[in-house]
């Protein structure tokens, strides 16, 4: 095991031991939280189900591969490799899309190429801009959050640069 | 998000016209069906997580723990309300941890709680902040990258360690920088107070016009 493996058992081993010492009732109180799960996961399945329609239908149409063609010639000069513009298009949408997209990439060109190197930096950088967005604010007022995501998606693209010009230094 | 989902559905299916493909229905359902799917796995993670956020809840480990870094919790988000701060420090902490499935439930009952407090359809600075926190990921190990690196033959997957950080720091640094500089919201009153003292300007002087 690796120190990392380490964190959920001894996490939880301790959140556990302190509400034993400070006489709560754990297995009372674990009920309750995760009975709240289920009507968070409720409440989201809405948007949910609207992101992942979104997503399935840009990627089986070929706008997908079309988006990536049309950003090819933007993209090039500016030092990212042609083979990493799908991934780049599909990781603000789609964590599970994203990661299959990455694991062709590898198989491809290699897990240690400077592609392969490049793409793992991309796909651990950045969360999914375009999910996270429709997730947090669901249950809320707020329907403004143009600002946000911009700022998101702008970091994103930055990350993008960084992790192609920080793979050829490195 | 309106417009996006609107039209990233809209072109899809005009691409899909355009290329004569006669499967957008099957390939709706089956987005629907991976959607159900996903909530599912989304119910039992989510279950596991808020119970033990729940003990540490009910055992006070939570408030404790956020009383500590209240100092940076305050600076970071501009926020003075004793519930989301407690959220607010839990995903802090569980992105810190690298948790990503723990750190949206907390996540979605901070922008709750913060909600509260919110009467615009704006989201408010503390709200920005922590959507691009999440959003550029403060995460100190690519544990899924590097398992499917070694899963791919690679001769050493956790080399990508350095620059993945590097681009990390760069990446949080310049997120928070820019709410701070874009969101803040002395800066977001005074831009509105601007704009209402010149619509009612222009309305001022168009009706002396008349």
């Amino acid at each position: 095991m690796k120190i990392t493996d380490y964190i959920i058992p001894v996490l939880f081993i301790g959140i556990m031991a302190i509400g034993l010492g400070k006489k709560t009732n754990v297995y009372n109180a674990f009920v309750k939280g995760a009975g709240k799960s289920l009507r968070l996961v409720g409440d989201l399945f809405p948007y949910i189900f609207a992101v992942f329609l979104a997503i399935g239908l840009f990627k089986a149409s070929g706008l997908s591969s079309l988006t990536a063609k049309v950003l090819t010639p933007v993209l090039v000069p500016l030092g990212v490799p042609v083979e990493l513009t799908e991934l780049i298009v599909l990781k603000n949408i789609s964590g599970s899309g994203s990661l299959a997209v990455l694991g062709n990439i590898f198989k491809v060109y290699g897990a240690d190429s400077y592609i392969g190197r490049c793409a793992s930096i991309i796909m651990s950088s950045t969360e999914t801009t375009l999910y996270i967005a429709g997730i947090y604010f669901a249950d809320t007022k707020v329907k403004r959050i143009g600002k946000p995501l911009a700022i998101g998606l702008l970091i994103s693209t930055m990350s993008v640069f960084l992790s192609c010009w920080l793979c050829k230094i490195i | 998000m309106n417009i996006i989902w609107v039209g990233l559905f809209i072109l899809s299916l005009i691409c899909f016209m355009i290329n004569g493909d006669a499967s957008s229905l099957g390939v709706m359902i089956g987005s629907g069906k991976e959607a159900v799917l996903f909530s599912l796995e989304l119910t039992a993670v989510y279950a596991l997580w808020m119970g033990f956020i729940e003990i540490s809840t009910q055992s006070g480990l939570l408030e404790n723990m956020s009383g500590r870094i209240k100092p940076l919790i305050d600076k970071l988000f501009k926020n003075s309300c004793d519930k989301a701060r407690e959220f607010l420090a839990l995903n802090l902490t569980a992105n810190l941890l690298g948790l990503t499935n723990a750190a949206t439930p907390s996540a979605i009952s901070a922008v709750k709680e913060l909600d509260k407090e919110n009467k615009t359809p704006y989201p408010t600075y503390a709200m920005c902040m922590l959507f691009v926190i999440n959003a550029t990921g403060i995460d100190f190990f690519p544990a899924t990258v590097i398992a499917l690196r070694s899963a791919y033959g690679s001769a050493d997957p956790t080399s990508i360690f350095l620059p993945f950080v590097i681009v990390n720091l760069i990446n949080s640094l310049v997120g928070v920088l820019l709410v701070y500089l874009l969101c803040s919201p002395r800066k977001q009153k005074s831009s509105d107070c601007v704009f209402e003292a010149l619509t009612e300007g222009t309305i001022k002087r168009s009706s002396s016009h008349r």
